[in-house]
């Protein structure tokens, strides 16, 4: 079988593989492996409670020089890496590729300021040693955690029907997904479309309501103070006046910096 | 003679799994622009769209996940090998389509349904991605060399069998992907034969076919019928008044959830796969049916390049409702189409650059069939019952594909020249996979009876099939 494999890798290189499928042991393979792999990555200082993680998490916003702890659940032979960099950016590895036990959890650093992709990847060890993988199924789960000293995040959503007169939009950010470090400094209105909502209908406002404070926008009005210092983390309920000419969406842009 | 009479042939092409949005919403974004309804960047935002700052694009498009409150756009993607297949059966299109009103569906929950079944996170997230012609320059070349259909909806909101079915028959009698398609299910060919209508099946692998058993003799042993697309570039070189190409052509792509690919990638555009195996099969389509030696087809043909249904990806434009459709005994019938899907008519008769606006799916093909070989006769009451009901009439009302072809009956006598650059993928498999998923395991278990039933003929036409059954 080995002269064979050779004559294959050197003739073919993804006969190879065929060949290693096409052997006795291939049903054992395919029973016993199936590749696939869960993340989940959470911060250590954070406020979260219980409840929240309990809940499903998504994308990580962290200060410079935060580790973040990771859990893994990888079926199959497992590694993790991490890449620097936004997706589809040039990333380059910043954690090498390092094989894990199947399942654990640990503290990892995140690259230097700058946004990091954890990988999650269950391979074997026939496939790692051939470098690709069995068929389509070495399934990767990413988590991405953005590092950076400040950061722009548009918070709202799409109305639905009006209700009462307004269009009532709440769009809830996980204390889990958030350094708690960061902290508002201003916000305001999520583009062009919010703000011409609010220049074709006069006396129209968009009211802002986050962590027991308000602001409200109007024509002229289109930046506020009134969550300064405020975290980024909790519910933010966005109530647009009067049931005309709704946009697509309610926006606001929410700066925050790792002031604390 | 009727105008239709100038054409002789229709060659149908299906690949899977892709959205207009994903694949030709480009085309209003980037210059030089198209008036199609695909993306459109809010004033002021930002142009560089392979950035997480693509989220300004425009607020039209918000899709926000649930679990973590984190606002999608739709951001220009590389074409790379994806992580999981995106969820699109019937309860995940659902999801994916989100709230509605009087105007229509938000189409807001893509993001949900993708982070519901794997726990990647990221900020730009494959379902909310599209591509540019960089990426699809056989699309881009169809789209501005012929006619691209703006509103084409998968006929239902589902998988891969229900739709098919839908192109095939007008009709299903499943409402979801099985492991056994029901043999009550028509196909176009109960049409075709009793008429005496010439029709052929050219595939790269095991075609769609497979999955009715009914159909693996002439599979395995009907070589006028069941073709090999190795076959087609020699077949339209022999065509000539003498000896016509048949009327209706089916080209069937290696698909990805065939059991074994024992020498080249699938190249059905299905996700995980990137689209430049696709690309490139429909450059080998294009090349095979205008040789410059001989344009006897081309000046008589029409080709629909279409998508079975959205696959998971993002559309803007809801799709039609109401539609209703019965999909089998105890399923409950569907309201509405799919989301819309990339098409175009590739044809001598349809002027380049030309954007069709009104409503078309996939059933609207077995209506150009029936308008062009039997004038005054339906298809079928399924396919006219459908085609009249209201949600038709939505937008800018019903279309027909026959509307399309505007140069009829004088056809263009040159074949524009289809771009010729390399067209890279990354490579992401070989040779077997497991069957995983209910029409990969329809495929797998199509494969092994028909080695059951008949190996002598399967060793003949597949003879990669008998190797792979010896060893799995």
């Amino acid at each position: 079988m080995i002269a064979r494999l050779l004559q294959h890798s050197v003739l073919r290189g993804f006969f190879l593989v065929a060949a290693l499928t096409n052997t006795a042991c291939s049903s054992l393979l395919d029973r016993e492996f199936t590749p696939h792999a869960r993340l989940s990555v959470t911060i250590p200082n954070s406020s979260a409670t219980d409840k929240d993680r309990a809940d499903q998490q998504g994308t990580l916003h962290v200060c410079p020089g935060t580790s973040v702890q990771l859990s893994w659940q990888i079926d199959g032979r497992s590694s993790l890496s991490a890449a620097r960099g936004e997706r589809y950016l040039a990333a380059q590895e910043c954690l090498a590729v390092s094989e894990v036990a199947s399942r654990g959890t640990g503290l990892f650093p995140t690259c230097q300021d700058s946004t990091t992709v954890f990988r999650a990847t269950a391979s074997h060890t026939l496939w790692r040693w051939y470098g690709a993988c069995p068929g389509y199924g070495c399934p990767n789960a990413d988590h991405e955690v953005i590092v950076g000293s400040s950061v722009t995040e548009r918070v709202g959503g799409r109305p639905g029907d009006c209700v009462s007169g307004a269009f009532v939009v709440t769009n809830t950010r996980p204390a889990l997904d958030w350094d708690d470090r960061y902290r508002v400094s201003t916000v305001s209105l999520g583009g062009l479309q919010v703000a011409r909502t609010l220049e074709a209908i006069p006396g129209r406002t968009l009211t802002v309501r986050h962590d027991g404070k308000i602001a409200t926008f109007r024509t002229g009005v289109t930046t506020s103070d009134v969550f300064h210092s405020g975290r980024v983390a909790g519910s933010w309920e966005l109530v647009l006046s009067g049931c005309d000419s709704p946009p697509p969406a309610l926006t606001i842009n929410v700066e925050a910096d790792c002031s604390r | 003679m009727a105008v239709l009479d100038a054409v002789r042939t229709i060659v149908i092409v299906m690949l899977e799994n892709r959205s207009f949005d994903h694949m030709l919403g480009y085309l209003s974004l980037l210059e030089p622009k198209m008036a199609v309804d695909g993306l459109v960047a809010a004033p002021g935002s930002n142009t560089d769209y392979r950035r997480p700052l693509a989220k300004l694009l425009n607020d039209t498009y918000l899709n926000v996940s649930s679990s973590d409150g984190e606002l999608h756009y739709p951001f220009h993607m590389a074409d790379n090998p994806l992580t999981i297949d995106l969820p699109h059966d019937r309860h995940s299109v659902e999801t994916q389509l989100g709230r509605q009103n009087s105007s229509g569906y938000f189409m807001e929950g893509f993001v949900d349904a993708y982070y519901s079944n794997c726990s990647t996170r990221m900020e730009l997230v494959d379902p909310m991605g599209f591509f540019t012609s960089a990426e699809v320059p056989m699309m881009d070349f169809f789209a501005r060399n012929f006619a691209v259909c703006e509103r084409w909806f998968g006929p239902l909101p589902a998988d891969t069998q229900p739709n098919r079915l839908m192109a095939l028959s007008g009709e299903t009698v499943i409402d979801r992907d099985l492991t056994l398609i029901p043999s009550t299910q028509p196909l176009m060919f109960d049409w075709l034969d009793p008429k005496g209508i010439d029709w052929c099946v050219y595939s790269d692998d095991l075609p769609f076919f497979t999955l009715f058993p009914k159909l693996w003799p002439k599979i395995l042993t009907d070589s006028k019928h069941f073709r090999k697309f190795s076959t087609l570039t020699a077949d339209v070189l022999n065509v000539s008044a003498a000896s016509p190409f048949p009327k209706v052509v089916f080209i069937e792509p290696s698909f990805l959830d065939s059991p074994f690919h024992p020498d080249h990638d699938p190249n059905d555009d299905h996700p995980i796969l990137p689209v430049g195996f696709g690309e490139s099969f429909l450059r080998q389509i294009y090349q095979a049916l205008t040789p410059a030696q001989n344009l006897t087809l081309w000046k008589q043909m029409v080709m629909i390049v279409t998508f079975d249904e959205h696959g998971g990806f993002y559309d803007h434009v809801s799709p039609l409702f109401p539609v209703s459709a019965n999909c089998g005994t105890g399923n409950t019938a569907f309201q509405s189409t799919g989301a819309r899907v990339p098409a175009f008519v590739v044809s001598s008769f349809a002027s380049a650059g030309q954007v069709y606006h009104q409503n078309l799916d996939h059933t609207s093909m077995l209506e150009f069939v029936a308008e062009w070989l039997t004038p005054g006769e339906p298809y079928s009451p399924a396919v006219a019952d459908r085609l009249a009901q209201p949600g038709f009439n939505t937008g800018r009302g019903r279309g027909k594909l026959s509307d399309v072809l505007d140069l009829l009956p004088r056809p263009r006598q040159a074949a524009p020249n289809e771009p010729t650059r390399v067209i890279q993928a990354v490579r992401s498999m070989f040779g077997k996979k497991m069957a995983r998923t209910p029409n990969e395991q329809a495929f797998e278990q199509a494969a092994r009876g028909m080695i059951q039933r008949y190996p002598a003929e399967v060793a003949q036409k597949y003879p990669e099939l008998m190797h792979w059954q010896q060893n799995s």
